[in-house]
């Protein structure tokens, strides 16, 4: 037997066992894996977005975000000019709106509510810079339960100005369905109300909101 | 010329194994599920959907040789709107089981009494939402669980849980309680040979 004969069998044998391990490895030792975020279904996806030098006028949308037709789970960070959600109060809302849910191209699968949204009032600076985060969906606290697309709307009723810092991150984490499998069959719904606000930091345990998470 | 067999014998072995891969991945997924409706702190209304059924169906009994009968019952639970999985979970399940729909029958007549009862029911570790009652399937026939426990509703609410199932070609019953679809009977491996035992053959062959 030859070296070169050698070596041939021993990589049949070793691509045998490779294919034996692929076929059959993977389901026999999933459950020891301790990779638990590398799941079927996920996707490491993020979006990030500069609003500095765009004016939006009053009514003006900016879609951000449009993964359909995959509805997906993830987290959301916006950086806006605010101002209090109402006078002298010390938790901020943001001028602009942000809106998820899925715009279809039939208007009865059309479902678009406000995110509720988490003022994170130890890293902004009011009025000029404020940080929101969000739960993509929040199940809790309400929105949209299915969510394909996220925009910004402006509903101040004048035109908003961006300056440098002011951004939006999308971070998707895992795709959860596909909108045709379970679409919205209620609509249009456009719910176009100001986000609502949740301060988990200020002495006001009404905004709290529901599932406090430090995520 | 031995080093050519071996080739053809390792080569064989890849084709079997892809063969037999393909086979195992057309396998189907059929389970059947049941809502759970949740009243938040807050006066807000959500449910949430488990769904029940027999991992890597279809089933077939242990079977030296042919099949390892390993067929854990499981559970998916997660939110019914969003489809967000429910990582969090105490639970428990009685198992039944009957040979045949007589034996089926007659049980139904006096009340059915489980085999085992309190039985764990683990979190599939690495995939949220995904639950296990680990087994092997002895037998071919009816098997039925009653599950039971909580669910907590991301952390704010515990939901109790109250799901009772036989597998699906079962004769008709009230011990069900799914909303939709169901899960296989098991089979004994044999059955799905073909041609099977009773094959005629002519008096030429």
């Amino acid at each position: 037997m030859t070296f070169l004969t050698q070596n041939r069998i021993s990589m049949i044998a070793g691509t045998a066992l490779l294919t034996i391990a692929l076929a059959f490895g993977g389901y026999s030792f999933a459950s020891h894996s301790f990779e638990a975020g590398v799941a079927i279904g996920t996707i490491p996806d993020n979006t990030h977005i500069r609003l500095d030098g765009m004016t939006l006028p009053a009514g003006g949308v900016f879609p951000l975000y449009d993964s359909s037709p995959n509805y997906v789970s993830g987290h959301f960070l916006l950086t806006s000019p605010c101002e209090p959600v109402s006078d002298g109060d010390d938790t901020y809302q943001p001028l602009i709106s942000a809106i998820a849910g899925h715009i279809d191209e039939h208007a009865a699968g059309t479902h678009m509510e406000p995110i509720p949204l988490f003022y994170i009032n130890t890293v902004s600076s009011a009025p000029d810079f404020c940080v929101f985060h969000a739960h993509i969906p929040d199940p809790l606290n309400g929105g949209s339960p299915r969510v394909t697309d996220i925009d910004l709307v402006n509903l101040s009723g004048a035109d908003i100005e961006f300056k440098p810092g002011h951004i939006v991150d999308i971070n998707v984490q895992r795709v959860l369905g596909s909108i045709a499998d379970d679409p919205y069959e209620d609509g249009p719904v456009a719910d176009l109300s100001r986000n609502v606000i949740y301060d988990l930091n200020d002495d006001d345990t009404t905004n709290d909101g529901l599932g406090h998470s430090s995520q | 010329m031995n080093s050519n067999k071996t080739q053809l014998f390792l080569v064989a072995s890849i084709a079997s194994v892809m063969v037999l891969a393909g086979v195992a991945s057309e396998q189907a997924f059929a389970h059947g599920g049941q809502g759970f409706f949740v009243t938040l702190p807050n006066g807000e209304s959500r449910q949430i959907t488990v769904v029940i059924g027999h991992n890597n169906e279809p089933t077939t009994a242990q079977e030296t040789g042919q099949s390892s009968g390993n067929h854990p019952m499981e559970l998916f639970i997660r939110d019914s709107a969003t489809g967000l999985n429910l990582a969090d979970a105490d639970l428990k399940v009685d198992k039944y089981y009957y040979k045949n729909d007589k034996k089926f029958n007659k049980a139904a007549e006096k009340g059915f009494e489980p085999r085992e009862t309190d039985v764990t029911v683990s979190g599939v570790h690495g995939d949220p939402g995904h639950y296990f009652a680990r087994q092997i399937l002895a037998q071919p026939g009816i098997y039925g669980y009653h599950v039971t426990g909580t669910v907590s509703y991301f952390g704010v609410v515990d939901v109790p849980i109250d799901v009772k199932a036989f597998c699906r070609d079962a004769p008709s019953n009230d011990f069900t309680t799914l909303w939709f679809g169901g899960f296989g009977c098991t089979t004994d491996v044999d059955d799905s040979k073909f041609p099977g035992k009773k094959v005629k053959h002519d008096k030429d062959d």
